[in-house]
C-alpha cells in the first residue's frame, strides 16, 4: 500500500465527522433556505416554484413574526428567571454549614432533572388536564388556587409552561450555583466575620462578585437553550390556545410553530422560513456567546 | 557490509514556536553486529534519528538504507527492525506474556512456535517468572527487560534502543548495561543506541558516534573517539570531567597559553603540523596531568569531593583548569598544589574551524 | 444568657427552619409528579376520571398495569405484544447510534490529536460553530431533505443522532487521547500494525473511558428523542420507538382510542426509572473525565 503522507492522512481520519457535519447540519440548512423561497406546501407538494420573499413577507405582514418574538422573549425570560432564582436560593441553602441531611436533599432534588425530561412532561400533561388531572382536582383547590387550563385559557397555558418548566430545569441551575457556592474559598468569608462584615455585606460583597462568572455564563447558554427548547411547549400545550398572529394569544415558539407548520399543516416552506429566521437569531445568540466566554481557545 | 546507512538525511520540524531541524545531512554508516552509540545533548535529534531509521517518520531529504536496500517508502511494520522506547511502550492492559508474543501473533505464527520463542527470550532476559504478571505490577527494571525481550523476540537483526536506561535507578543501571553487553556479544544483532550519558555511551559501544548541531561531528571507535576527538567541541563534550580547553600560542617548541602560566611541549605527533607563533586551541583531559609534581603551579580555588576521586580547580595565572586528586589525600581552597602536562596528552585544535589537527581521514 | 445570644440564637434558628421548611417542600414538590406516576402504575385506575385522592396511598398494589403493558396489542394491526416491540425497536436505533458516534468521534479526535492535518484549526472550530444550532432547529430541513433522499426511516434517524453527539464527543476523544504517549502506537507500528491497526487495536483499549462515555451519550441521545423520530416515522406504528409508543399511551396521539391510564403509568416507570440510571452514570462519566483531564492540563 502506497504511504500516505500524515497530512493526508489526518485528513482521512477527519473526514468522516466533516461529511456528517455538513450533510446533516449545513446542507439541510441550505436546503431548507431553498425551500423557503418556494411555495412548497400541501398544495404544491412535487410541483412547486419559486416565489422569492413570500414566506418572509407573510411572516412580517400578518403579525406571526413580531408576536413569535414576542412568545421567544416571554417564554425564555419567563423560565429562566424563575428557575435561575429558584436555583440559587436552594443552592445558597444547601450551602449552609450546619445543614442536616443536605445529601439526602440534594439526591431528592435532583430527580426531576435526571428523570427523562420527555416523560415527565407526559406524566405533567395528565396531571394538569382539566378538571379530572391531579393538579385541578386535588392540588390547586388544596391550596386554595384557581384551575389552571392549558388548553382554553391563555394565562392558564403560560403558568402550567412556566411551572412545569421550572419543575424540569430548577436542580440543574441549583447544582451549578451549589458548586460554585462551594468553589469560594471559606478564607474569604473568615477574613469578612474578622473584619465585622454581617450576612448581608458578604452576601453582596463575596458571594455575588465571585459567582459573576458563572451566574453569566449560564445565564446566557440557558438563554440560548430555552429559546430552543422544544418538548416542555409541545407536549403541554401545543402551541397554546390561539394562534400566533397575535402576541402572547398562544403559546407557540419559532420551533414548535415551525414543527407543527411542516408536520401537522405540511406547510413545508412557511415552515422552512420559520426554521431559517430562527436559526439565524439563534446563531447570532451563539457567536455571542462564544465570543463572552472564549471557550474556543482552550479548545483546539 | 554496511547494514544500516544514511545518506545525507534532513529532517525538519514545526512547532508551535516556528521550524526546528534537528537533521541537518546526517551520514552514518553501520556495520553488520555492531553496537552503535548515537551519543549527544539532549534535544538536538537523537530521538528524531532513531525514528527515521525505523520509518515512524519520513526524512525531507536524503536516503536510508537498511540490509543495503533503499527502505525510504517502506512503512515501519515492513522494515523488519525492533525498536524499544525509552518508556518501554508496553501495553498495559496485556499480560507480559502476551506483550512478547504480540508481534509474533500480527504474523500469524503457529502457537508452538510462538509460545517457544517468548519462553526462550523471557528466560533469556530472566523474566520468565512473570510472564503472566500485568506490567502494572512490576518494577523499572523489569519493564525494561520486557522491553528488550519484545524486540528481540521479533528475531529481527536491527535492534534500535532510544536511552532505554533513562528510567531506572543509578544503580540498577549499572547491571543493566553490564547484561546489555553481555547479551550483544551472545547475539552478535546489530544495535543503534541512542543516549546522553557518556558513560553508557563509552562501555557499551562498539562504535561511538556524537550527534550535535544536526551532523555526526565524529565517529569511530569509543577510545580513539575520546582520546583524539575530531573536534573541540566533542572534546569538551565527552569526558567527565570535562577536557581542559584554553587559547595558546605555539613559541619556541612549547604551546603557551595565552592567558595564565601555563606551558606544556609540542606533541609529538603534532611537531609536523604546527609553526613558530601559531595560534592554537589547546587541550588536556584532568586525568592525563600529573598532580603533586612538576614544574607548573596553582592555586586551590574549589575542591568536590566526588567518591572515588577529587576534583580540584585550579588557578593558574588567571587560567582556570580542573584537575583529578586522589581521593583521601587531604588538600582545600587556597593550598598550593604543583603539577604537570605530559605533551602526549595534550591535543591542538584549528582555531577556527575547531578540528582537530590530528584529524583522521 | 444575654440578649445578644439570645437573638443570634433565634436567628439561626430561624433561618435553619426556613431553609427546613423550603427543602421539605421543594422536596415534595420534585418527587410529586414521580410518586403520583409509580402508584398509578400500581393501581387499577384505568382513567384520570377515576383516579382519586386514595390512590395516592395505595390500597391494594396489583402488577396487572405492567401485565397488560407487556403483552397487549393496542394497535390492532401489529400483531406482536406492542410496547416490548418499540423497545426493541428504541435500542436497535440507540445501539446503531451509539456504535457510529463512537466511530465517528474517535476517528476525529486521533485526527485532532494526533495527526498533522491541513487547516487543522480553522475546520476544528467550523465544525465545533455548527453543532451550537440544536437539533430540534434542524428537524424541519433534515425531514425535507432526507425525504427526497428516501431516508425517512431508521438509517435516517441514526444518521441524523450521531453528529450532535459525535462532535461533543471528539473534542473530549482528542483530550484523552493527548493524554496516551505516543510510543504505544509506534511500537505497535513496528510491531506490525498499521497505523489504522495501531488505533483500533491499540488506543481504542487505552482510551476505553471516552469510548464508553461516547456510546452512552449516543444511546441516550438517539433513545430518548420524540421529535425526529415522530417527523420521520410517526406515521407508521409497526415501527415506532418506545417514545413514540409512550405518547401513544399518553393519550396525546389520539385520545378517544388511548387504553387505561394505568398502562402509561406502568410504561413511564418501566421507561423512566432505567434512563434515569443510565443519565445520572453518563453525568457521573462526564465530571470525571473532566477532573481527570483537568488535572492532566
Amino acid at each position: 500500500m502506497p504511504r500516505l503522507s500524515p497530512k493526508v492522512e489526518g485528513f482521512l481520519y477527519f473526514l468522516p465527522l466533516v461529511v456528517a457535519v455538513l450533510f446533516l447540519f449545513l446542507y439541510p440548512l441550505l436546503y431548507a433556505v431553498y425551500i423557503s423561497f418556494t411555495n412548497m406546501g400541501l398544495l404544491h407538494l412535487f410541483k412547486y416554484r419559486f416565489v422569492g420573499l413570500l414566506q418572509y413577507e407573510l411572516m412580517l405582514r400578518q403579525g406571526y413574526l413580531a408576536s413569535l418574538l414576542i412568545n421567544e422573549v416571554a417564554w425564555t425570560l419567563g423560565s429562566l428567571i424563575p428557575m435561575m432564582a429558584l436555583g440559587f436560593a436552594l443552592a445558597l441553602i444547601l450551602n449552609q454549614r450546619d445543614l442536616y441531611g443536605r445529601s439526602l436533599f440534594y439526591a431528592i432534588l435532583i430527580l426531576p432533572w435526571a428523570f427523562p425530561g420527555f416523560i415527565s412532561l407526559l406524566v405533567w400533561s395528565g396531571m394538569w388536564t382539566d378538571p379530572y388531572g391531579f393538579m385541578n382536582r386535588y392540588l390547586l383547590p388544596f391550596l386554595h388556587l384557581p384551575h389552571v387550563n392549558l388548553v382554553t385559557s391563555v394565562w392558564g397555558a403560560w403558568t402550567g409552561l412556566i411551572v412545569t418548566n421550572l419543575w424540569l430545569s430548577f436542580p440543574y441551575y441549583m447544582t451549578v450555583f451549589y458548586s460554585g457556592l462551594q468553589s469560594i474559598p471559606s478564607e474569604l468569608y473568615e477574613l469578612a466575620d474578622v473584619d465585622g462584615a454581617g450576612a448581608l455585606a458578604k452576601f453582596a460583597r463575596i458571594t455575588l462578585p465571585s459567582l459573576k462568572k458563572t451566574i453569566a455564563f449560564v445565564f446566557i447558554t440557558s438563554f440560548v437553550f430555552t429559546w430552543n427548547n422544544f418538548y416542555p411547549i409541545y407536549v403541554l400545550t401545543g402551541g397554546g390556545p390561539g394562534i400566533p398572529s397575535k402576541p402572547i394569544a398562544s403559546t407557540e415558539t419559532f420551533i414548535v410553530y415551525a414543527y407543527q407548520e411542516a408536520f401537522s399543516s405540511n406547510n413545508y416552506a412557511f415552515a422552512a422560513a420559520l426554521s431559517i429566521v430562527s436559526t439565524v437569531i439563534t446563531m447570532v445568540l451563539a457567536i455571542i456567546v462564544l465570543k463572552f466566554t472564549g471557550i474556543l481557545e482552550g479548545l483546539v | 557490509m554496511e547494514y544500516v546507512k544514511l545518506v545525507d538525511v534532513w529532517k525538519t520540524y514545526r512547532t508551535k514556536a516556528g521550524s526546528v531541524t534537528p537533521l541537518r545531512g546526517v551520514n552514518l554508516s553501520v556495520d553488520k553486529g555492531e553496537l552503535v552509540v548515537v551519543l549527544g545533548p539532549s534535544g538536538e535529534g537523537k530521538t528524531t534519528l532513531l525514528r527515521v531509521i525505523a520509518g515512524l517518520l519520513r526524512q525531507d531529504r536524503g536516503h536510508v538504507y537498511l540490509r543495503g536496500e533503499l527502505v525510504d517508502d517502506v512503512p515501519p511494520k515492513d522494515r523488519n527492525v525492533a525498536m524499544v522506547f525509552q518508556s518501554y511502550a508496553i501495553y498495559p492492559f496485556m499480560t507480559v506474556y502476551d506483550n512478547i508474543a504480540f508481534p509474533l501473533r500480527l504474523q500469524h505464527r503457529p502457537k508452538q512456535e510462538i509460545d517457544a520463542k517468548v519462553r526462550q527470550v523471557a528466560k533469556m532476559l530472566r523474566i520468565d517468572d512473570i510472564l503472566y504478571k500485568k506490567p502494572g505490577q512490576l518494577s523499572g527494571g523489569q519493564r525494561q527487560r520486557v522491553a528488550i525481550a519484545k524486540a528481540l523476540v521479533k528475531g529481527a537483526d536491527i535492534i534500535l534502543m532510544d536511552e532505554p536506561m533513562a528510567n531506572l535507578d543509578a544503580q540498577v543501571r549499572v547491571f543493566a548495561r553490564e547484561e546489555l553487553k553481555q547479551l550483544h556479544r551472545d547475539l552478535g544483532t546489530t544495535i543503534i543506541y541512542v543516549t546522553h550519558d557518556q558513560v553508557e555511551a563509552l562501555s557499551l559501544a562498539t562504535k561511538l558516534a556524537i550527534l550535535h548541531d544536526g551532523v555526526i561531528q565524529d565517529y569511530g571507535d569509543p577510545v580513539e573517539v575520546y582520546r583524539r576527538p575530531r573536534n573541540s567541541w566533542v572534546a569538551s563534550f565527552t569526558g567527565n570531567p570535562p577536557m581542559n580547553l584554553f587559547e595558546a600560542r605555539v613559541q619556541g617548541g612549547y604551546v603557551v597559553a595565552k592567558q595564565g602560566n601555563l606551558k606544556v611541549e609540542v606533541p609529538e605527533a603534532y611537531s609536523k603540523l604546527v609553526s613558530e607563533g601559531m595560534e592554537v586551541v589547546a587541550g588536556f583531559r584532568p586525568e592525563d596531568a600529573r598532580v603533586g609534581q612538576g614544574q607548573l603551579s596553582g592555586k586551590v580555588t574549589m575542591v568536590e569531593r566526588v567518591g572515588a576521586y577529587t576534583v580540584i580547580h585550579v588557578d593558574v595565572g588567571g587560567l582556570s583548569l580542573r584537575l583529578l586528586y586522589p581521593s583521601m589525600a587531604p588538600i582545600s581552597r587556597g593550598d598550593v598544589v604543583s603539577f604537570e602536562v605530559p605533551s602526549s596528552a595534550l591535543s591542538l585544535f584549528d582555531t577556527k574551524t575547531g578540528l582537530n589537527l590530528l584529524r583522521r581521514p | 444568657m444575654s440578649s445578644r445570644r439570645a437573638k443570634r440564637i433565634a436567628l439561626k434558628a430561624l433561618r435553619l427552619a426556613i431553609s427546613y421548611i423550603v427543602l421539605i417542600v421543594m422536596a415534595a414538590w420534585s418527587v410529586l409528579p414521580l410518586y403520583y406516576i409509580i402508584m398509578t402504575s400500581f393501581s387499577n385506575v384505568g382513567t384520570l376520571v377515576s383516579l382519586t385522592i386514595s390512590a395516592l396511598i395505595p390500597k391494594h398494589i396489583t402488577l396487572e398495569a405492567y401485565r397488560e403493558l407487556l403483552t397487549g396489542r393496542f394497535i390492532p394491526t401489529i400483531k406482536v405484544p406492542n410496547f416490548p416491540l418499540w423497545v426493541l425497536h428504541s435500542i436497535e436505533l440507540a445501539g446503531a447510534t451509539a456504535l457510529f458516534s463512537v466511530a465517528l468521534a474517535m476517528l476525529a479526535g486521533y485526527a485532532l490529536s494526533r495527526l498533522d492535518m491541513p487547516a487543522k484549526k480553522s475546520l476544528a472550530t467550523f465544525v465545533y460553530i455548527i453543532t451550537f444550532l440544536p437539533v430540534t432547529a434542524t428537524t424541519v430541513p433534515l425531514y425535507l431533505l432526507f425525504a427526497r433522499f428516501h431516508l425517512l426511516n431508521y438509517a435516517g434517524l441514526v444518521l441524523a443522532y450521531t453528529p450532535g453527539t459525535a462532535v461533543f464527543a471528539a473534542f473530549l476523544a482528542k483530550l484523552s487521547i493527548d493524554a496516551i504517549p505516543p510510543d504505544y502506537e509506534e511500537a505497535a507500528m513496528i510491531d506490525g500494525l498499521s497505523r489504522f491497526g495501531a488505533f483500533v487495536r491499540i488506543v481504542f483499549r487505552m482510551a476505553l473511558p471516552v469510548v464508553a462515555l461516547t456510546a452512552l451519550l449516543g444511546f441516550l441521545g438517539a433513545y430518548m428523542d420524540y421529535a425526529t423520530a415522530y417527523a420521520f416515522i410517526g406515521s407508521n406504528s409497526n415501527a415506532w420507538t418506545a417514545m413514540l409508543g409512550l405518547w401513544y399511551l399518553a393519550g396525546l396521539y389520539n385520545y378517544a382510542s388511548a387504553p387505561a391510564y394505568n398502562i402509561f403509568a406502568a410504561g413511564a416507570v418501566l421507561m423512566g426509572i432505567p434512563l434515569m440510571a443510565l443519565f445520572l452514570v453518563s453525568q457521573r462519566m462526564m465530571t470525571r473525565a473532566y477532573s481527570s483531564l483537568a488535572g492532566i492540563k
